[in-house]
């Protein structure tokens, strides 16, 4: 097996390691032979030679990494495309946003999203216009709450579209089985629960890490498409966001796809020599440099450039994914090395 | 070198980079689109000294760790061949 790396080569390696050039053609044979020494954790397109993009673009899972869906979404909100689709009420093409809300989806979790300003989100508190009774029950409160939750309603509307129960002109299902469905296809965790209405009824709900709640606003124990009005929250999204159906099923495979990730990237995470040995503070940090462009930092250092010049962040100063990379790919060979 | 004593690199290098990303959020929040020059000339003076500060810990704590490791590796790896 090639091995590229050694001492007479750190000088520059390490010299170029936080710069800001692109990588060079030998770092990046050098991390390619790094990768290969490991085919049982970065797959045999490292070891037959072949950057795979997979790890460079996996999403940090919540628990492990700053970016969850949640503050991808958030982010998307306060960015620039964001705002110019949001102030053309009536554009709903897709052009540059689409491509761009996806890319951004993929690589947020590179760590250049831009913070979100209080300002641009919603309160919680406040009431959501859309949490109404699409059947029975009609006048009563619906205690639902999915304000700031653009990721929630697209996921429970989805998962309700593709199940074959109905409640009525309604697709259903238990509040159990859309739980188990949305954590399993999208890794958006809830916990089943009541919830009371200001009439005092007792409602079946989900209620979501980020406290938003969707309840069972007919009272008949199912969760279903009539519990919320679900085509003006939709239109809403696609409005704002800039999507027509065709985009909005691009984006919701996007979050399929990031969920399916995330558990690869767990089960990566969880095999790396020594990591089980960190502590649970230094766990996040490890995992934000393996999903910082661990297979082609190429790849990774420009799609980090791209999405940071789209999401108007400044560069200065910042490294890059595949810096990341490099520290830690080396931190893994010591650690093998080691007695 | 031991596990455990690479292993205590790792955390030192992991401690740095946490920083680091806490410095480069600060970063991120600067407001360069302030209408008084005053308050830009604060903002870039902010941003001097937090990419001051993010440079210090990659030159003084980041790179001797893995210059330190590099050369261990290195070093491995001439005696198993």
């Amino acid at each position: 097996m090639t091995q590229n790396f050694s001492v007479s080569s750190a000088p520059i390696y390490f010299g170029e390691l936080f710069g800001s050039a692109p990588v060079s053609r030998d770092q990046a044979e050098a991390a390619r032979s790094l990768l290969a020494m490991f085919p049982d954790v970065f797959g045999s397109a490292a070891q037959a030679g072949q950057f795979t993009p997979t790890p460079s673009y996996l999403p940090a899972p919540p628990g492990y990494g700053p970016r969850s869906l949640e503050q991808a979404f958030e982010t998307l909100r306060s960015s620039p495309f964001h705002h110019h689709h949001h102030h053309r009420h009536h554009c709903h093409g897709q052009g540059p946003n689409l491509d761009g809300m996806l890319m951004s989806l993929q690589v947020l979790f590179l760590g250049a999203a831009t913070p979100v300003k209080a300002s641009e989100i919603q309160s919680s508190a406040q009431t959501d216009k859309f949490a109404v009774h699409e059947a029975c029950r009609t006048g009563k409160d619906n205690p639902s709450n999915l304000n700031n939750a653009d990721h929630i309603k697209l996921a429970i509307y989805s998962e309700l579209n593709r199940s074959s129960d109905t409640r009525g002109a309604y697709k259903a299902l238990t509040a159990e089985e859309l739980s188990k469905r949305l954590e399993e296809d999208y890794g958006i965790k809830s916990e089943v629960t009541t919830v009371k209405s200001k009439e005092g009824d007792e409602l079946k709900a989900l209620k979501f890490q980020n406290g938003q709640v969707f309840c069972d606003g007919a009272g008949d124990g199912k969760l279903d498409t009539g519990d919320y009005n679900f085509k003006g929250a939709i239109d809403d999204i696609k409005e704002r966001y800039g999507l027509d159906d065709a985009g909005l099923e691009k984006v919701d495979q996007a979050m399929r796809d990031g969920a399916t990730r995330q558990r690869d990237f767990i089960k990566t995470l969880e095999g790396l020599p020594g990591f089980q040995q960190l502590p649970e503070d230094m766990k996040p940090v490890y995992a934000q440099m393996l999903s910082g462009g661990l297979a082609d930092p190429n790849v990774a250092e420009r799609s980090f450039r791209e999405a940071a010049g789209m999401l108007g962040v400044r560069q200065e100063g910042q490294m890059g994914g595949g810096s990341y990379s490099y520290a830690l790919l080396l931190m893994l060979q010591a650690y093998q090395f080691a007695n | 070198m031991t596990k455990a004593e690479v292993q205590e690199r790792m955390l030192r290098v992991l401690q740095a980079m946490k920083e680091e990303e806490e410095l480069k959020a600060q970063l991120l929040q600067l407001d360069f689109g302030v209408s008084r020059a005053g308050e830009v000339d604060r903002a870039y003076r902010r941003q001097k000294e937090l990419l001051g500060a993010i440079e210090l810990i990659r030159s003084e704590r980041v790179l001797p760790v893995l210059s330190e490791l590099a050369a261990f590796v290195a070093e491995a790896k001439a005696k198993s061949a």
